[in-house]
């Protein structure tokens, strides 16, 4: 599909209709530069002179930095967790063409966020891991789990079955058939289930408010420090916002290259 | 002899036993206490001297501040599961005092008060009404840590440019609204609270000043009186005809936003943001602060006041490390320097204190706004909403919904308020 | 995994392999689900064991609008995300030059935490405060309510939606593109097939295992609706955002009614199986 007559033309409409696309991103990132009163004034400033204070504010005056590094362990462990545990559920659901096990699996996501709430805080401080990263990454990985998949279960539907059995005529067992040759030509799929699982586990805020310690608090529960009664500091609010939302950003850029046209068991089909 | 020898002795034991329940500071040295607060402008001020309380007792904090959804969401969460993890903490008895009481939440405060208190510290130095607002059965269960209230907020500067007065009455608001509207296009002539849940703190004053009350003289709960719907009317109205758009959506933040920006002429607002109004310098200037205006047929002022606490959770292993806490935070020295910084201290000793009225003088809304918490303290009352003794807030949401109906013109005053009597009977226990 | 001509050599098995996945979600899931269950049956009374929230559920006006909202919500959303998100996948697909940072930026808004959608939400759309309505004026349009509109805000509140997860749906549909097989176009165009019919006759059937995957994994979250409401407008004006989701956590973190709100997630969390399994029976259908 590479008969495109005006890539040019075609690179600019994209552009243009991306940046109009992402207004509200580029307003929370300017918005960030502003002084916490220039950012809900009216007209609203679009020329403005830029200040690193609410900058300063995050990461001088709060524990930001810390949170951050704590939404990164708990998201990468999760996302771990869940990959784990969803990739060969995967591939025997789609082998043997089951359906309900998928189902189960989103059990967890089936239920208001706030109904596990209390029972899971009881749980973790009954065995001594209330506000751990244990807790935040077994919570997590309730979401992270079913999301990959799900995700992951059109790509393994999507493989013949003859490559399967071309690795058990050569003597392998199932375990080795899934690492050596089903995932290598299905890494795509693994690709989107990661970066999927990982802005889901980062971005969640429920269960970290109600499961994190001190030390283990994530950067968008922390976020929310800055809206309050007498001064929402609205600077702050999207700095941090900002910072947020920067890892995954990058992560799908480093990624999305790899979304490319033409998978390889095009070329088995023939 | 030996009975005297004997007593003598008793009395050199016990002496030295009495000198040693001499109160000590530093008796809880090197122990770690959890302390949750709600994000308010109090706990913005205390931050930068929590240090102080450590360096004095050898207590050290871990705090925790959370805006106000989210820090219910998580007190609930610890506090149901009887989690010993936090050990003080905010409360707003006019909210949820009865609730928390009912559920056993709150430590009784009343044994350490007497045996494990500072000499200076005064309890009785704290006003008493709002003192009393934290007792239940005899039971103290948190202490005040500021006086606050909805105060009427006016733009000195558009009203002289308009030619008017500042309102006497409370009936006179919307004509008031009419003139500045007919003659300053580029200002909202008043703004409030629509966000449901939100609206019974401006709107409380509305219907006392108007005669109107939240419970028939028989005591039953209901909105369907006459002056009660005269004031909900003036409310609705207000907001619908003068108010900026969006007003079902907005509570304090946008209020305050707008009030800062020089964007409206007049709003009922907290005590509590005077001083980020006055962050724009322009405000220093034009912004006037006085109580509610009184009602013109009945005379009656009777603004509203409530008070935030601080509070020992009863699941809490380290109570009396967490009273040491509560009883510096409500000290008069702690209470004067937060007074410094626009929070307006329970304790008159504080209030009515040279360096209080220093600070205070140091312009004019500020002076005003002393005026005006003084007055709120000695006239006011902490409720708006139907009587509910656990279901406050359920209360205050029925509310909200019967004058969001109102704004939006979707029904008048009195059809709303009175439809909704049913609901707010069964609520009342 | 499509069928390959039957082999006489015995079967692969690989069932032990959800194991420790369902043994995750059922030890996660168990206490909880129990947990509420018998605070729902406690009733207000605390000790006996009582269907009295269930029938409180039945005859709660509140209930019967959160249940209409919420599906409306769901419709809404859940419609203009699979078209659009299509619709997208197909214009990066075809327009391989689009790549890196202009791909990474359209498939950003899903990024961001849905909380962070509501704050900016908050500001930009506010009627007075806002640059929503400062463009419209620009532009010369009458300035709009927004979210401050009893009539239409849930249908802005769908439409923030979308523009968040439309990339979302669009790199699922993107993946399930990318993989169809190349001799089925092939073989129709031998047989002239092209553009709108090719797309309507053979992609979109093929597609149809993909776009289910993206309908049930929006579905459970739609369903679920409450961050940016949570935000923005706390379920009102009046009632017309609150979504089932919004109202059992009004029940049981602002009003405390513990008992009521755990019948109330009970019968939200069955709602959603029951999409589910409508998805997935839907799925087993349209698969090849």
């Amino acid at each position: 599909m590479n008969d495109v007559r005006h890539p040019l033309l075609v690179k600019a409409a994209f552009s243009i209709g991306s940046l109009l696309f992402l207004f509200p991103i580029i307003w929370m990132a300017l918005s960030s530069f502003k002084s916490p009163l220039d950012v809900t004034a009216y007209p609203p400033t679009l020329i403005f002179s830029p200040t690193l204070e609410n900058f300063g504010e995050l990461f001088g005056r709060t524990d930001f930095l810390h949170n951050t590094w704590n939404s990164f362990v708990v998201a990468s462990g999760s996302t771990l967790l869940g990959l784990l545990l969803a990739t060969p559920a995967a591939f025997a659901i789609s082998w043997h063409r089951m359906s309900w096990p998928a189902t189960v699996s989103l059990f967890a996501r089936m239920a208001p966020g706030t109904l596990f709430l209390l029972p899971w805080f009881i749980m973790f401080s009954n065995i001594g891991l209330s506000g751990s990263f244990t807790a935040l990454i077994l919570a997590h990985a309730v979401i992270t789990m079913p999301l990959a998949l799900w995700i992951l279960l059109p790509y393994f539907d999507g493989m013949p079955r003859e490559v399967v059995e071309s690795g058990q005529i050569d003597g392998c067992g199932g375990l080795s058939i899934l690492v050596r040759i089903v995932i290598p030509m299905i890494y795509p799929g693994i690709i989107v289930a990661t970066i999927m699982s990982f802005v889901f586990s980062w971005n969640y805020f429920l269960f970290a408010l109600a499961l994190s310690g001190f030390e283990t608090k994530t950067a968008i529960v922390a976020s929310f420090n800055f809206i309050g009664e007498g001064t929402t500091n609205w600077g702050a609010l999207m700095a941090a916002a900002t910072v947020i939302a920067i890892p995954p950003l990058v992560l799908t850029f480093i990624v999305q290259r790899w979304l490319v046209a033409g998978l390889s068991f095009g070329a088995v089909k023939g | 002899m030996k009975a005297i020898a004997l007593s003598a002795i008793m009395t050199l034991a016990v002496g030295p036993v009495l000198a040693q329940d001499a109160f000590d500071w530093r008796k809880h040295d090197g122990q770690t206490i959890n302390l949750m607060l709600n994000n308010t402008a109090w706990t913005q001020t205390l931050r930068p001297i929590l240090d102080q309380f450590t360096e004095k007792t050898g207590i050290k904090l871990r705090t925790e501040v959370f805006s106000e959804e989210q820090y219910r969401t998580r007190l609930n969460t610890l506090l149901q599961a009887k989690s010993s993890d936090v050990d003080a903490f905010m409360t707003l008895p006019s909210r949820e005092g009865p609730m928390f009481q009912k559920n056993g939440w709150y430590a009784d405060l009343t044994p350490f008060l007497k045996s494990s208190t500072s000499p200076d510290y005064d309890y009785e130095g704290i006003s008493k009404s709002l003192r009393e607002g934290g007792v239940f059965d005899g039971a103290i269960t948190s202490i005040p840590i500021n006086v606050e209230g909805p105060l009427f907020y006016w733009r000195r500067d558009v009203f002289e440019k308009c030619n008017i007065q500042k309102p006497e009455f409370l009936e006179d608001l919307p004509a008031v609204a009419a003139k500045i509207k007919a003659c300053d296009s580029s200002i909202y002539p008043w703004a409030a609270r629509g966000l449901r849940g939100t609206v019974g703190y401006p709107l409380g004053g509305f219907i006392y000043n108007s005669g109107g009350d939240f419970k028939t003289p028989d005591g039953k709960a209901s909105l369907c009186i006459p002056e009660t719907i005269k004031g909900l009317q003036l409310y609705g109205e207000l907001l619908r005809e003068y108010g900026p758009p969006g007003a079902t959506n907005h509570t304090y933040i946008q209020v305050i936003d707008l009030l800062a920006q020089g964007r409206v002429a007049m709003t009922n607002e907290s005590s509590g943001d005077m001083i980020n109004v006055l962050k724009r310098p322009e405000r220093v200037e034009d912004i006037g602060i006085a109580v509610l205006p009184k009602g013109k047929e009945t005379g009656i002022s009777k603004p509203i006041v409530i008070n935030w606490a601080v509070s020992v959770s009863n699941y809490s292993q380290k109570k009396d490390a967490a009273w040491y806490f509560l009883q510096w935070v409500t000290s008069k020295e702690v209470q004067a320097i937060l007074a410094d910084g626009g929070i307006a201290p329970p304790r008159a000793s504080v209030f009515e204190s040279e360096k209080f009225a220093k600070w205070t003088n140091e312009n004019r809304p500020r002076s005003e706004w002393a005026k005006a918490i003084q007055e709120i303290s000695a006239t006011g009352s902490p409720d708006y909403q139907t009587p509910s003794l656990t279901r406050t807030p359920e209360a205050r949401d029925i509310l909200s919904m019967v004058v969001q109906q109102i704004v939006l013109g979707q029904a008048d005053a009195k059809t709303a308020a009175c439809a909704v009597t049913e609901q707010v009977q069964a609520i009342q226990n | 995994m499509q069928d390959a001509q039957p082999q006489g050599q015995t079967a692969l098995s690989v069932r032990w392999m959800i194991v420790p996945a369902v043994l995750m979600t059922l030890a996660m899931v168990v206490f909880p689900l129990a947990y509420a269950i018998r605070l729902s049956l406690g009733g207000p009374g605390g000790a006996s064991v009582s269907t009295e929230n269930f029938q409180r559920l039945a005859s709660d006006p509140v209930f019967w609008s959160a249940l209409r909202i919420t599906f409306g919500l769901f419709g809404m959303a859940l419609v203009m995300q699979l078209v659009l998100g299509t619709a997208l996948a197909l214009l990066l697909n075809r327009y391989d030059v689009v790549r890196g940072l202009v791909r990474t930026a359209i498939l950003s808004p899903f990024m961001l935490p849905p909380v962070v959608v509501g704050m900016v939400a908050i500001v930009v759309l506010d009627p007075g405060l806002g640059a929503a309505n400062w463009v419209l004026q620009a532009l010369g349009l009458p300035p709009f309510l927004w979210l401050a509109s009893p009539q239409w805000s849930l249908l802005v509140i769908a439409l923030i939606d979308t523009w968040q997860w439309t990339p979302f749906v669009a790199l699922i549909v993107l993946g399930g593109l990318q993989s169809l097989p190349g001799r089925v176009y092939e073989a129709a165009e031998i047989d002239g097939a092209v553009g709108i019919r090719r797309f309507w006759h053979i992609t979109l059937p093929l597609l149809g295992p993909t776009l289910l995957t993206a309908a049930v994994l929006r579905s459970v979250d739609l369903l679920r609706f409450f961050d940016v409401i949570y935000i923005t407008t706390q379920g009102g004006p009046g009632n017309s955002t609150t979504t089932l989701n919004i109202y059992a956590y009004k029940l049981g973190f602002d009003f405390m009614d513990v008992g009521y709100a755990s019948a109330l997630m009970i019968a939200l969390a069955t709602i959603v199986f029951g999409s589910v399994l409508f998805f997935a029976s839907l799925r087993r259908k349209v698969a090849w």
